[in-house]
């Protein structure tokens, strides 16, 4: 029973981590149907803004989300308009996301590949290695912060989706870009800034990422597969949807790791993702395709 | 060049495709309704969609108060007063009522004018109020088109273009929904109608429009229009077979 509850909590844990990490997926593919195969590779960017900040100033990899968050908004912002902007009216748009984005994957892990190599890295605060009891559960630190820092971006993130009126005018131009404008949203600026949020997003989960995993450029293909299976599961482009298929996929394979073998554990995302495209490729939440 | 609205030569169409909309000229002014008439595919969905930005004329100057409005983008062109309620429902389905009339007012700068705007359009439609928190696509044909008009009352704009308000509705509706452009026209704001059910829009309208093959055929008052007998016959037939 410990051993299970305890399973469950780190499951959870590194859900929410997980679900932090298809956050600006989701969002980015809801608002412009681009399916950013760059964003795993944008997560890595991220962790190499905090673990060098870590490594040069010793700035705790927490509290240098914001900055992680700002440096890989301002990086995909020129992606954006370096790839995208131009792109946007063509009919073949959402196909050719794939290409392109496969492409600026392949770029940005080449370039920090050769700066970098592809040496493993994990930035280590003091509270890497920590852990408390709480009874008889054990709960590394480092998996706890995570989670809950994750927690609460994706609260705020929903919170200003729901709420404010920049956030229902980028859920507005999601369902229907010429409505939108038709009400007065320009709506070129609110896919640029939420291609930004998404990848500030990319960027806080790569901060968490620094010192919870071990990470290095090429990391980032492993990742795609894994990330697809969670906002398969929840449906593209529905925050809630990649929520709650993160959580259930990582605690399940957590489950499955720890009560059948570790080797399996990875299995589960991707039978999950076969299964999921076999029997309601929409997933739970997913919006239509159009 | 002292109209509200003045459309000169325009020449649409899409992508490589042929002119859809060719050599086109109309004026509009302040609180005066043109009903547009004319066979399917005539072009007037164009015409009406390169008013207002979604598509961007080939030639052709369009002024709105004096101001070169041909080369903005549609949202800067909703912005500066001309409401465009296209054929397709022109809400959010997934969000709530309440999101939607927000939405409806996104244009208006001051929050408070936002707000009283809102509060206004919810007083003319009450049925809207009891439903803030429903997702708008669940509602009933009528309460959808409702919240269509509500928009007109929200952003008060100088002008309003509604395409074939009545296409697919129900009797009842129809009667609703001309009764709310009535009520838009009436509360002094121009209107440009496109509408297949010929006879309705004439008697809603000041004057008629008739387009064939993307030209402009004539332009004539309304009442002339539907009591020409041969025009009645050429362009109302189908109208009146029903
Ligand atoms: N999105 C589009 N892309 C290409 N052609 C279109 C499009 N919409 C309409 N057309 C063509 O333009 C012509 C006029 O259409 P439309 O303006 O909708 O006519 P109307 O509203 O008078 O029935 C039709 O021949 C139609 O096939
Ligand atoms: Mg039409």
């Amino acid at each position: 029973m410990i051993e299970f509850l305890q399973v469950l909590i780190l499951g959870i844990c590194l859900g929410f981590v997980y679900a932090l990490m298809v956050s600006g997926l989701t969002l980015i593919f809801g608002v412009m149907r681009i399916v950013n195969l760059a964003h795993p590779i944008l997560i890595i960017c991220g962790a190499f803004v905090s673990y060098w900040l870590f490594i040069l100033i010793g700035l705790d990899p927490i509290l240098s989300i914001p900055i992680a968050g700002l440096v890989v908004a301002a990086l995909g912002v020129v992606i954006y308009k370096l790839i995208f902007e131009r792109n946007a009216a063509q009919q073949t748009y959402s196909e050719m996301t794939v290409l392109l984005t496969f492409g600026t994957a392949m770029v940005i892990d080449g370039i920090l590949s050769f700066v970098f190599h592809n040496t493993q890295r994990t930035t280590s605060p003091s509270y890497a290695t920590d852990a408390i009891f709480i009874g008889d559960i054990f709960i590394p630190l480092a998996q706890l912060y995570s989670g809950l820092v994750s927690s609460v971006i994706i609260v705020g993130l929903a919170v200003f989706l729901k709420y404010s009126d920049f956030g229902i005018a980028i859920r507005a131009t999601s369902q229907n870009r010429t409505s939108a404008e038709l009400v007065g949203v320009n709506v070129k600026f609110v896919c640029l800034i939420s291609f930004g949020i998404g990848c500030a997003l990319a960027g806080a989960a790569g901060a968490l990422v620094s010192f919870i995993f071990s990470f290095f450029p090429s990391r980032h293909w492993e990742w795609i597969a894994i990330m697809m299976s969670l906002v398969v599961l929840g449906g593209m482009g529905s925050l809630k949807g990649a929520v709650i298929g993160a959580i259930v996929l990582s605690v399940v394979s957590s489950m499955v790791g720890a009560f059948i073998s570790p080797a399996w554990s990875t299995m589960v995302f991707f039978l999950s993702l076969f299964l999921i495209l076999i029997i309601r490729p929409k997933g739970l939440f997913g919006i239509q395709s159009d | 060049m002292n109209s509200l609205l003045n459309i000169n030569n325009l020449t649409a169409g899409y992508g490589y495709g042929p002119d859809i909309v060719r050599d086109f000229s109309l004026t509009l002014n302040k609180s005066e309704v043109k009903c547009i008439i004319g066979p399917n595919g005539a072009g007037k969905s164009t015409l009406l969609k390169s008013i207002a930005g979604i598509l961007k004329p080939r030639s052709g100057e369009i002024f709105f108060d004096g101001e070169k409005i041909s080369e903005k983008e549609a949202y800067q062109i909703m912005r500066l007063g001309i409401c465009f309620l296209p054929q397709e429902r022109a809400i959010f389905p997934n969000l709530t009522v309440a999101e939607n009339l927000r939405m409806c007012a996104y244009s208006i700068k001051d929050k408070k004018v936002a707000e009283a705007r809102i509060k206004e359009a919810i007083e003319m439609f009450p049925v809207l109020g009891q439903r803030l928190k429903q997702i708008a696509g669940t509602m009933s044909g009528g309460q959808q088109q409702q919240l269509v008009y509500a928009r007109a009352f929200t952003i008060k704009p100088k002008i309003i273009m509604i395409d074939e308000p009545s296409l697919g509705l129900a009797p009842s509706l129809v009667e609703q929904t001309f009764n709310h452009i009535t009520q838009i026209a009436s509360s002094g704001i121009a209107v440009i109608l496109v509408e297949q059910n010929a006879i309705r829009g004439l008697e809603t309208a000041g004057y008629g429009v008739v387009m064939d093959l993307g030209k402009l055929v004539f332009e004539k008052p309304a009442k002339e229009v539907l009591q020409d007998q041969s025009l009645r016959e050429l362009y109302l037939g189908k109208a009146l077979e029903k």
